[in-house]
């Protein structure tokens, strides 16, 4: 679980074809642009939540 | 010279250098330690927590040139110069789990540079010295790429020489980097990254509250950037441009987001800022932390598309941030800016020489010039060599074309991420044998470099067949490590190996044992 959740955001963000677009774009800003900003802060969480399961585990 | 000077704007400026500038040398005294020892001057005593990790890192890994030319390719040819968005997401997760068993390893035996660690793992002093020089290599156009993205700003603020007086600002405030580098080592860039992170911050969150205020909000910024790409295009088909990727761009945009996250964590300067974590869960921590400046980054990307929605019009598109600053803050404001981004050069630039330096006494002076050099000395050497890099990019920047400093960084990454098998692999087995790792390195750094020649250009990127076209850094260490891996099977090295399984946990994966 731990390694699925460090692996995850990495994945999504090298997927490039599936975000390459302009729509849905959100407050005026195309896919491209918004996916791989909010990608930022989901990772981290990500980080996060794979520490506390890393924990857990011990 | 100083006939068309933007004043307020060069008061605001002035003032920011000269409080980093007392910081520096106050910064000495900062925790204090015996900084004639070079785990002292050099890593600060390995005495910073989670927070001053992440501001030293934060300001080290962000440079200004980043600053400059990311947003510079971004305006050039739209999406593609957001690879760095990627980039930053891939290497967190990945540090995550690999450096805090370097900082382990490195904690237990004094190791302060990569090729400390190679040397302790493989017992092999020739990968060694490979490790060494090619961090020392590919360091020297990164310091001298800062140099570009401060003197950009200073441009922008309407300072005009000819000659070398042109150079004259940039020349100041390199002295004054070297004099307090040399007296606080790592402890002056830690401090001074306080300041000038929270300058950044401040800088990008009015950017991008003011400048889509202005244009008349995102949709419209989006709309005019997308019609700027197509008239590009337009007027010349050769080039490709525009808000998304082009089929073309994609592979060498996934493979660039890879490669440079292989590389960024073995160059001198980012191991100096993670081995002087006070802690394994420091460094965890910051995986956490550090994402915020790469939401920072991708914002600052994004400041590429405002200036050509705000019609900057600029030969050199590494103009584009400055200029897009002045015409849409006031003066004092693109002052402040302009001053963040330029101790933002600053702070990468000590901790650059500092790793450059750490590097060349550790692992070239100490073994193959004096081994019995006591640990006094072994500092002094360290200092005097931190000058001789800082003068050595001064002069790149006085002697080459620009250009020239580019390509160079750009092949120093290619260069960088060949020590990656030996130092990453070294973190988890040794099964791989130090000869069969030279060899992997030297053919990685021969085909790297060999790719990247181009008669009139260097490329980043090379067509592999099959309409694929990849980085060549990452084309270049798959190579080194399928040699090293094949190698390895039949060379087997009997040289000593100084750690053991258990050196590599960190305390808090000791303490749950």
């Amino acid at each position: 679980m731990k390694y699925l959740l460090l692996a995850a955001p990495c994945v999504l963000a090298v997927l490039t074809p599936l975000y390459n677009g302009l729509s849905p774009d959100l407050f005026g800003i195309p896919l491209f642009y918004w996916f791989q900003m909010l990608l930022i802060p989901v990772s981290a969480l990500a980080i996060y939540a794979a520490d506390r399961v890393g924990k857990g585990a011990r | 010279m100083i006939d068309n000077l933007n004043r307020p704007a060069t008061i605001v400026f002035v003032f920011f250098f000269a409080l980093v500038t007392v910081i520096g040398f106050m910064a000495s005294r900062w925790k204090a330690g015996d900084l004639d020892l070079l785990h002292e001057w050099g890593l600060g005593g390995r005495r910073f927590g989670a927070w001053i990790t992440w501001f030293l890192l934060g300001g080290d890994l962000y440079t200004a040139y980043t600053v400059i030319a990311i947003p510079a390719i971004v305006y050039g040819v739209g999406a593609y110069g957001f690879f760095a968005v990627p980039y930053t997401i891939v290497i967190y997760p990945f540090l995550y789990l690999t450096m805090p068993r370097l900082w382990a390893v490195s904690r237990k035996h004094g190791y302060i540079t990569a090729g400390d660690f190679v040397l302790g793992r493989y017992g092999d002093k020739w990968l060694e010295l490979a490790v060494a020089l090619t961090g020392i290599l590919a360091t020297m156009p990164y310091i001298a790429l800062q140099l570009v993205g401060m003197e950009r700003v200073i441009l922008a603020l309407g300072f005009h020489g000819e000659g070398y007086l042109s150079h004259l600002p940039l020349t100041i405030a390199f002295v004054i980097l070297a004099l307090y580098t040399y007296k606080s080592g790592l402890r002056a860039p830690a401090m001074i990254a306080f300041v000038k992170d929270i300058m950044i911050y401040i800088f990008i969150i009015a950017a991008v509250i003011v400048i889509p205020i202005e244009l008349g909000g995102f949709g419209a910024i989006f709309d005019a950037a997308g019609k700027a790409y197509e008239a590009k295009v337009a007027a010349d088909p050769k080039v490709v441009a525009g808000l998304t990727l082009a089929p073309q761009q994609i592979g060498p945009y996934i493979t660039l987001a890879i490669g440079s996250a292989m590389a960024l964590f073995m160059y001198p300067h980012a191991l100096t800022g993670t081995l002087s974590a006070s802690s394994g869960q420091a460094i965890r921590r910051n995986t956490m932390t550090l994402p915020a400046y790469s939401f920072v980054l991708g914002l600052i990307a994004l400041l590429g598309i405002m200036a050509l929605a705000a019609g900057v019009k600029v030969d050199n598109p590494q103009d584009a941030v400055p200029q897009l600053l002045l015409k849409v803050f006031p003066g004092w404001f693109a002052g402040f800016s302009f001053a963040a981004i330029a101790i933002g050069a600053l702070v990468p630039a000590a901790v650059m020489s500092i790793g450059a330096a750490n590097t060349f006494t550790r692992n070239v002076w100490k073994p193959f010039v004096n081994p019995e050099v006591t640990p006094s000395e072994e500092s002094f050497i360290a200092k005097l060599a931190s000058l001789i890099v800082k003068v050595g990019a001064l002069a790149v920047i006085f002697l080459m074309p620009t250009k020239f400093a580019v390509d160079l960084q750009l092949l120093g990454g290619v260069w960088m991420i060949q020590i990656f098998p030996a130092m990453i692999l070294g973190l988890y087995t040794r099964w791989y044998s130090g000869p069969a790792l030279l060899v992997g390195w030297a053919a990685g750094m021969i085909l790297g470099t060999s790719l990247s020649w181009g008669a009139a250009t260097w490329v980043s990127v090379h067509a592999l067949g099959l309409g694929f076209a990849a980085y060549n850094g990452l084309t270049a260490v798959i190579v080194n490590f399928v040699i090293a891996t094949i190698l390895s099977a039949v060379w087997k090295s009997r040289a000593a190996d100084q750690t053991s399984a258990a050196d590599f946990e960190d305390e808090a994966a000791v303490a749950k044992a």
